[in-house]
């Protein structure tokens, strides 16, 4: 048995000082992601998604858990060893603006990912495949010459994204990577991300707040909630028959997507915070909570009549129940 | 980027009387009206038109003379303090802003500290150590630059590493050291620019105050701030011998500060309106 690309095992992040109860912004997630396939991410903000993407790309160091790629985790590597991994995986960020160097021309960004490679190669090979990563998204050779400021937003998340791809990256993390661009352009970096799977058998791991985003590129989805992901599954099932009350919520206020009837649109609002941090996260805001959930956390279990798929909610059976 | 805008009043008025002020720093070099350190008893104390442009002083040298000679000195020491303190003190923000932690907390304690000396106090420290003299001004007017320029790098550095091209950057496998290199230093560049020029000013100013005391470059070598000091005996009999080098001394400051403002709008990013 091989090992899946991607396998994140419990992990948790926390912020700030410790003190009693603090939120954290991660807690036991756990994900496998498979070559050659698309995990959406979605979620509210606050819900740990940044947080997720930045541990999953190694820029950050987990409170506890794991991160393995191909079965070999990344945070128990040695730092030249982990170093030498990140040719596997690269991540592309939401700010088009904020994440190329304004200072630095188009080809000097984009090569600078081949620093992983080894041997580092030379002028003329290292040109030859800036050219090939800027021509795979669709932008031209010549445009290594020119400086950021000469492009439009969805040009510059081009140029993000084939610095992504200059070394040929297995796992692409993409954090809210189409979020700031326009519908018309997001729609092309869509069909881009596409094409690397289909062509590349580029796995990618994308995060969003954009259901409708998920609809259209991902093949599996998890549903984030204060840190934790309350279901995962194939995209289709999850959006057509939601077993957790706050996946239903998302799609009701997804515009794109039909609401669902049994669950009222209009939830109480976040509350409580931290203050009742026991039992269910989205307890407060639950249609459905009960004694059960402020006393035990749900954890994701899988539910008999859905393969493939799991959830956290004490009563998903009487979401998914007949109806 | 800015390539359109035409340059400020304060830019060029700045650029100006800095250009001229260089420009005769170097023609001194090799060429004044009268040897500056020549005297002629006989012609002494003349008002200005008199004897020269400028008159002359309690000796008989050419205050014009003087002057010019004065601004290859206190240009000199000034650009080399500068240069001095701001790379020394550069080298340091940048390197605590990518290090953070304890060093950092140490280092911006020890500017605190710096800061509480004046420059003319530690001048004439350093002049009972080392023996006044050009380089004893130098090396002060540097040390005292060391903390200003610590403070502005280091809080533009971390503004520098707040940026996802940063992460982009250690996403690459880019060290500390690289991503300094590479992506903090060309970016700080302008603020260290305009930083730079304005304690030119500065510079200009502080050194006439250590040559006023006697703590810069010794006789007969001429200097702004001994000029001044020189002039106080005859204030009422020759106050000309006060009022060149003292408006000298004013003009190079005002042209640095209008040459660092003027910069400041073309090249700090926070300060431009809409870039």
């Amino acid at each position: 048995m091989t090992a899946p690309l991607l396998e994140v095992r419990n992990l948790a992040r926390d912020y700030g000082g410790g003190r009693g109860g603090a939120p954290r912004a991660l807690d036991g997630v756990s994900f496998v992601l498979e070559a050659g396939t698309i995990l959406g991410l979605v979620g509210e903000s606050g819900s740990g998604k940044s947080t997720l993407a930045r541990l999953v790309a190694a820029l950050d160091r987990p409170t506890a858990g794991h991160v393995l790629l191909d079965g070999d985790d990344l945070f128990a590597l040695p730092g030249r060893a982990l170093v030498r991994r990140r040719r596997d995986f690269q991540m592309v960020f939401q700010d088009p603006y904020g994440a190329l160097d304004p200072r630095q021309r188009v080809g000097r960004i984009v090569a600078e990912p081949l620093h992983l490679l080894a041997p580092r190669p030379g002028r003329a090979e290292r040109a030859a495949l800036v050219a090939a990563a800027l021509e795979a998204v669709g932008l031209r050779a010549g445009d290594a010459g020119r400086f950021p400021h000469a492009f439009s937003g969805g040009q510059r998340q081009r140029i993000a994204i084939a610095r992504a791809l200059v070394t040929r990256p297995r796992l692409l993390v993409a954090d809210e990577a189409v979020s700031a661009l326009d519908l018309s352009v997001q729609a092309q970096v869509l069909n881009l991300i596409l094409d690397l799977r289909d062509r590349d058998g580029i796995a990618v791991l994308f995060i969003t707040h954009d259901l409708g985003v998920v609809d259209a590129v991902c093949d599996r989805v998890g549903v984030m909630y204060r840190g934790r992901i309350v279901e995962a599954g194939p995209v289709a099932a999850v959006r057509d028959r939601p077993f957790h009350p706050y996946t239903a919520l998302l799609a009701a206020a997804e515009p794109t997507i039909p609401p669902v009837p049994r669950v009222p649109t209009s939830a109480p609002p976040l509350a409580g915070d931290a203050a009742d941090w026991a039992g269910c996260v989205f307890r407060p805001r639950c249609p459905l909570a009960t004694g059960r959930c402020r006393a035990e956390a749900p954890l994701p279990r899988a539910l008999p009549a859905a393969p493939g798929r799991s959830v956290a909610c004490h009563h998903a059976e009487a979401m998914a129940g007949p109806g | 980027m800015t390539a359109g805008r035409p340059p400020g009043p304060r830019l060029v008025a700045g650029l100006a009387i800095t250009a001229v002020l260089a420009a005769v720093a170097l023609v001194a070099l090799a060429w004044t009206p009268e040897p500056p350190t020549r005297m002629a008893i006989l012609f002494k104390l003349r008002p200005p038109l008199a004897h020269g442009l400028l008159g002359t002083d309690a000796f008989g040298r050419d205050v014009l003379s003087m002057l010019m000679a004065g601004a290859r000195n206190s240009l000199g020491v000034a650009l080399a303090a500068v240069a001095l303190g701001g790379s020394a003190g550069t080298l340091l923000g940048v390197g605590v802003a990518a290090r953070r932690g304890l060093v950092d907390g140490l280092v911006m304690r020890g500017c605190d500290v710096a800061f509480a000396f004046p420059p003319i106090v530690s001048a004439m420290m350093l002049g009972a150590l080392l023996g006044p003299g050009r380089a004893t001004a130098t090396l002060a007017i540097a040390l005292f630059m060391v903390p200003v320029f610590a403070r502005v790098s280091r809080g533009a550095a971390l503004q520098v590493w707040s940026r996802d091209y940063v992460l982009a950057a250690r996403g690459a496998g880019r060290g500390a050291l690289a991503i300094s290199l590479d992506h903090v230093l060309p970016n700080i560049a302008g603020q260290l620019v305009v930083q730079a020029t304005i304690q030119l000013g500065l510079a200009v100013l502080t050194e006439a105050g250590l040559s006023f005391l006697g703590l810069g470059a010794p006789p007969p070598e001429p200097s702004w701030g001994r000029m001044l000091a020189d002039a106080q005996t005859y204030m009422v009999r020759a106050p000309w011998l006060a009022v060149a080098p003292g408006a000298t001394i004013a003009l190079a400051v005002l042209g640095f500060n209008l040459l660092g403002d003027g910069l400041r709008d073309r090249l700090d990013p926070r300060r431009s309106p809409g870039r």
